[in-house]
């Protein structure tokens, strides 16, 4: 049995990391694993859903072909870089025209070029492509108020309150009428998956690209699943493929058949989360902004151009790194404690180190502080045989605001960084990001056109 | 090829279905009439609006960015994209 589709030709599988799942089904929303053979399949003694998955076909290329046609018909790469030239960075996206190149997302400029000398390179413009995430928001929220907004190019529309009747064959014709709009009003093509969740959804809007629709029916999943290999399950990236195929894992017939209780010795929660993907089960509810669980991390990165070694032009930007991400924390309603640094030493390899504060914050400063310090200490080991090419920051071990906060010391006798940062906040709130900064930001942080806060 | 131009012009320009359209340009002494609108978008710089147009000219293949900013009212031709 086959899934029902229609549109283009077949392309690559998940492209997420580690078994996150981000956004999909977590820890909480596990039902206990029984002994023997698991679970049955999906939704079984369960409200069926239908769940829809867009995902916009090669996003950025695809708005900057229709904005400039000067670029339709040849490979383009839209880059992240800080270099006029596009000859640093890293790939954002590349055209369906640049992929039979080998040409994708994340790989370095250089190489693609490498790959493809006549690629066409432009800077990623994030405000237009915002702009046009906007308007395919409103356009989807038309069908259904429950419209969880995934990623710049991905989103889930649960249909289930708008399908009294009808069934697979009215959502069907739903997910057509909005793939034909978003072509009509937006000039785009989006590849559509309907499935009885969000893990199928996702994984059915992947079995057809570009400007495909594929249907999943829960009675169908055993037989579609089984068969494929168990990297095309979601969030099963190359460390985890690697670590299954060892265990003789090929398929994800393999994993649906082996013992949950061992999957779960071995990877712990994450094992039991593999073995009801693998059956196609995923209880995640999708969720409207604003009502979302628990964040797990906040983080920014950014390429260097030609890379660097010298450790004020590095402070420089991860004090911006700093800004935008505690800018996003506070708007989100976040307090973290773990301060992670990582770095991309050449092209080659890289690593991260972390530190934990005493208290939970959302300053900018606090957050620089510690970055600047384990910055410092990485610069003084000697491991850096070549320029750091990436500087990334994240902050995790999160809680909610509202929770409450505790006042350090400097904070009760000077509670002037309080209030700068509120007032900070209302002006970007009601001017934008851009309106007030640092004026050591102003040189590394404007040139890429990127909004780090956005 | 994008080259940056980033330098002021002279637009006119029609509102038509409560959209602001431009219609002519004119930069280093030259007119350009625009044939077709490609894209567009807006975007806030603190408390200005930035709209920004892609066209194209009757004669030419290349596509013209025009920015008009709400800071000082006026129109710049911030790119222009050329195939080769």
């Amino acid at each position: 049995m086959v899934p029902s589709t229609s549109g283009g030709s077949a392309d690559g599988g998940c492209r997420m990391g580690d078994f996150g799942m981000r956004g999909l089904m977590r820890a909480r929303d596990l039902p206990p694993v029984p002994d023997g053979c698991g679970e049955g399949s999906a939704g079984e003694g369960e409200r069926l859903r239908y769940v829809l998955h867009l995902d916009m076909d090669a996003y950025f290329a695809a708005v900057e072909q229709r904005d400039h046609p000067v670029y339709q018909g040849t490979p383009l790469v839209v880059c992240h870089t800080s270099s006029d030239f596009c000859t640093h960075g890293v790939v954002a996206t590349a055209s369906y025209e640049a992929r039979p190149y080998g040409i994708k997302a994340g790989m370095p400029v250089w190489e693609a070029r490498a790959r493809c000398p006549r690629v066409r390179m432009v800077h990623a413009d994030i405000p237009r492509y915002l702009y046009n995430t906007r308007l395919l928001v409103r356009l989807c929220e038309g069908y259904s108020p429950a419209c969880e907004v995934f990623s710049v190019d991905e989103l889930f529309l649960d249909l289930t309150p708008r399908l009294d009747s009808g069934g697979w064959e009215a959502a069907l014709g739903m997910a057509r009428e909005i793939k034909a709009r978003v072509r009509e009003e937006l000039g785009l093509s989006c590849s559509v998956g309907l499935g009885p969740n969000k893990l199928v959804a996702k994984m059915a809007s992947e079995f057809e690209k570009p400007d495909g629709l594929t249907l999943i029916r829960p009675e169908q999943l055993p037989e579609i699943l089984a068969p494929l290999p168990v990297e095309r399950l979601v969030g099963v990236g190359p460390r985890l493929t690697r670590r299954l195929r060892g265990m003789g894992i090929e398929s994800i017939g393999d994993l649906a058949a082996f013992p949950p209780r061992v999957l779960e010795r071995r990877f712990g929660v994450v094992g039991r989360l593999l073995h009801l993907a693998s059956r196609g089960i995923d209880h995640s509810p999708v969720t409207v902004a604003g009502t979302e669980e628990l964040l797990k991390s906040f983080g920014h990165s950014l390429s260097l151009r030609g890379g660097s070694d010298d450790l004020e032009e590095l402070s420089n930007t991860l004090l911006g790194l700093a800004e935008a991400v505690t800018r996003r924390m506070r708007r989100q309603g976040y307090l973290g404690r773990t301060v992670c640094l990582r770095l991309r030493i050449g092209y080659g390899w890289g690593y991260a180190r972390s530190l934990t504060l005493e208290e939970h914050t959302y300053s900018p400063r606090a957050v620089f502080q510690a970055a600047r310090s384990l910055l410092e200490q990485e610069a003084a080991s000697g491991k850096w045989t070549e320029k750091v090419t990436t500087v990334g920051l994240s902050v995790t071990q999160l809680r909610r605001i509202r929770e409450g906060r505790q006042l350090s010391l400097p904070e009760w006798e000077d509670p002037r960084e309080e209030r700068l940062l509120e007032s900070l906040d209302r002006l970007r709130d009601k001017y934008g990001e851009e309106v007030i900064t640092r004026a050591s930001l102003l040189g590394t942080f404007s040139v890429s056109g990127m909004n780090l806060a956005s | 090829m994008v080259t940056v131009i980033e330098e002021p012009v002279e637009v006119s320009a029609v509102f038509r279905r409560r959209r602001m359209m431009p219609v002519s340009f004119a930069w280093r002494g030259r007119r350009y009439r625009i044939r077709r609108i490609a894209g567009a978008y807006q975007r806030r710089r603190g408390q200005y609006l930035e709209i920004w147009f892609s066209v194209l000219a009757e004669g030419g293949e290349e596509v013209y960015e025009l920015r008009f900013s709400t800071e000082r009212m006026a129109w710049w031709l911030a790119r222009i994209h050329a195939a080769g």
